[in-house]
């Protein structure tokens, strides 16, 4: 029988392809810090007069102990220990411009301004991760070996030298996600008591983004923004207490200069507008410092990448 | 008459995204070595430093941004009450004006890594290739050329209690004779603590000779 219709046929009636409903995430590392309890929150210093923020780190509550002088004998002075490191805040910005034509043709909202706007929420959020990250790779002690495998042996060294330290919790340890992979593959060797812990099941389990577990009373956070150490050879991770790290930020005023705005938590969205091009640009911002607080409170774990 | 074009100037095609060999992968920030007198490890075979980062981002342990520049004074700071000591670029120079840095174009931003790796690989997969050699060499004319310390034999003395602490601690596990990882782990940290041993028992440092002239500086 000939002239049937055909969907091969029926090409002015017919798309080539067609855009889902929904749309999905590119691969990418979306696990956050914020808001972890390991991590000291200074403060929000808008109105403080300076973006450099001293932290005043005092030798109080018995960090010196009271001494016996005799029954007559005058007691001596004792200078009180004080340090005060500083964090520095600067802006973090990330900007879209799209066009008209762009917003227009969006059929599944895909690029509308709203969920560029969500977008810089999650990109101020891996921000912060990543600045985390590039303070925690330098503390003074330092577990693990260069090109050799993370294993549960660097692990108890990073834990025995926070307890050594007296390092208060609750604590954090940011692998990345090799030395992870290696920390797991050691761990399923692992016998005696430690075999038996629920939380050695629970680690050994495949893991998603960002926290995966506690394990031993540390919880333990994977990134892909652990930098490196070494030229390359090693990644540098860390285990800290509360207080070895620190972070300030800073809310900005809105200003009415005829662009929208939004205030999303601290991150202030802005859309202006680009007439000469019919483009509008989005503009995410995020006043934000870290800096490591007590070096004596945190361990970098270098081991193989 | 029609008009001639055959005389017109050509000029370069203009294209909405770069060209050429980008790496994919995000940018990464430039960055300056620092020493810890603390902080030694067994790199080819001898005490050698394992420095650490300090990464040019603002808002980063004091690094601040001033007039469109980056101003590393409180970030100094930072690291001199924790006993750091920063190295500037040259203390590297064979490798010209950025010294020990290297950048490439990536299809974000570029790429700072050291001059000691090599981007090698294609498309999406971009591996490093690391010349460790060279990277060792470097470490040893820090010391050699005085910009650091040698390590202080107290320092070597603790690393190596550290890892005879930890070999002891695989070697009583109930599976080292069972698990062929526990198996591989004991002996990986034997070999460390041999290699750490022999390098305490050889002392000195080689003196490592540049390959581009450079003026002979004081020793610090």
């Amino acid at each position: 029988m000939a002239n049937e219709i055909l969907y091969s046929g029926l090409g002015d009636l017919r798309l080539a392809a067609v855009l889902a409903q929904e749309i999905d995430l590119l691969l990418a590392d979306r696990g956050s810090l914020w808001g972890h309890p390991a991590i000291r929150y200074v403060g929000d210093q808008s109105g403080r007069g300076s973006t450099a923020i001293e932290v005043p780190l005092v030798g109080y509550d018995g960090y010196d102990r009271m001494s016996a002088p005799g029954e007559s004998t005058a007691a001596s002075n004792v200078a009180l220990t004080d340090a005060s490191p500083q964090i520095v805040i600067a802006r973090q910005h990330l900007r879209r411009q799209i066009s008209d034509l762009a917003l227009a043709t969006d059929s599944i909202n895909s690029t509308s301004l709203e969920r560029l706007a969500l977008d810089m929420v999650g990109a101020a959020s891996m921000r912060f991760t990543e600045l985390i990250c590039n303070v925690t790779d330098d503390f003074t002690t330092v577990v693990g070996s260069t090109g050799v495998n993370m294993s549960v042996d660097d692990w108890y060294s990073a834990m025995y030298a926070l307890e050594l330290a007296s390092v208060p919790g609750p604590f954090l340890a940011i692998l990345h996600p090799r030395q992870l992979a290696d920390f797991q593959e050691s761990l399923r060797a692992e016998g005696g008591a430690a075999q038996w812990f629920p939380a050695t099941a629970e680690t050994l389990k495949i893991k998603g983004q960002g926290y995966v577990g506690n394990f031993l009373g540390v919880d333990i956070f994977k990134s892909s923004l652990v930098p490196t150490a070494n030229a390359g050879a090693d990644r540098a991770g860390c285990m800290i207490g509360y207080g070895a790290v620190g972070y300030a930020d800073m809310s900005v005023p809105v200003v009415d200069a005829g662009t929208r705005n939004e205030m999303l938590g601290k991150i202030k969205v802005e859309f202006s507008r680009d007439t000469a091009k019919q483009d509008t640009l989005v503009d995410g911002v995020y006043y934000v410092g870290v800096a490591i607080l007590q070096d004596a409170m945190g361990v970098s774990i270098v081991t193989d990448a | 008459m029609a008009h001639d074009f055959t005389s017109a100037p050509r000029i370069e095609p203009s294209y909405s995204k770069p060209q050429g060999n980008y790496l994919d992968m995000e940018p990464t920030p430039p960055f300056r070595y620092k020493f810890h007198p603390e902080r030694w490890g067994i790199i080819d075979g001898d005490w050698l430093p394992i420095l650490g980062t300090m990464r040019l981002v603002a808002g980063v342990n004091g690094v601040e941004e001033k007039n469109g520049h980056l101003n590393l004074t409180r970030a100094k700071v930072n690291l001199e009450i924790n006993g750091w000591k920063l190295l500037d670029l040259d203390v590297y120079p064979d490798g010209g004006p950025s010294g020990y840095l290297a950048a490439y174009q990536g299809k974000k931003g570029p790429i700072h890594v050291s001059v000691f790796e090599t981007p090698i690989g294609s498309g999406k997969n971009v591996a490093f290739r690391r010349d460790e050699k060279l990277y060792a060499d470097f470490l040893r004319s820090l010391i050699s050329e005085g910009y650091i310390p040698g390590p202080d034999p107290m320092v070597i003395e603790k690393l190596i209690e550290n890892q005879k602490v930890l070999v002891g601690r695989i070697a009583s596990k109930p599976t080292v004779k069972t698990s062929p990882i526990v198996e591989q782990e004991l002996k990986n940290a034997q070999e460390l603590l041999d290699a750490m041993l022999a390098a305490q028992a050889k002392g000195t440092v080689v003196v490592t000779v540049h390959s581009t002239p450079k003026t002979p500086k004081a020793k610090r």
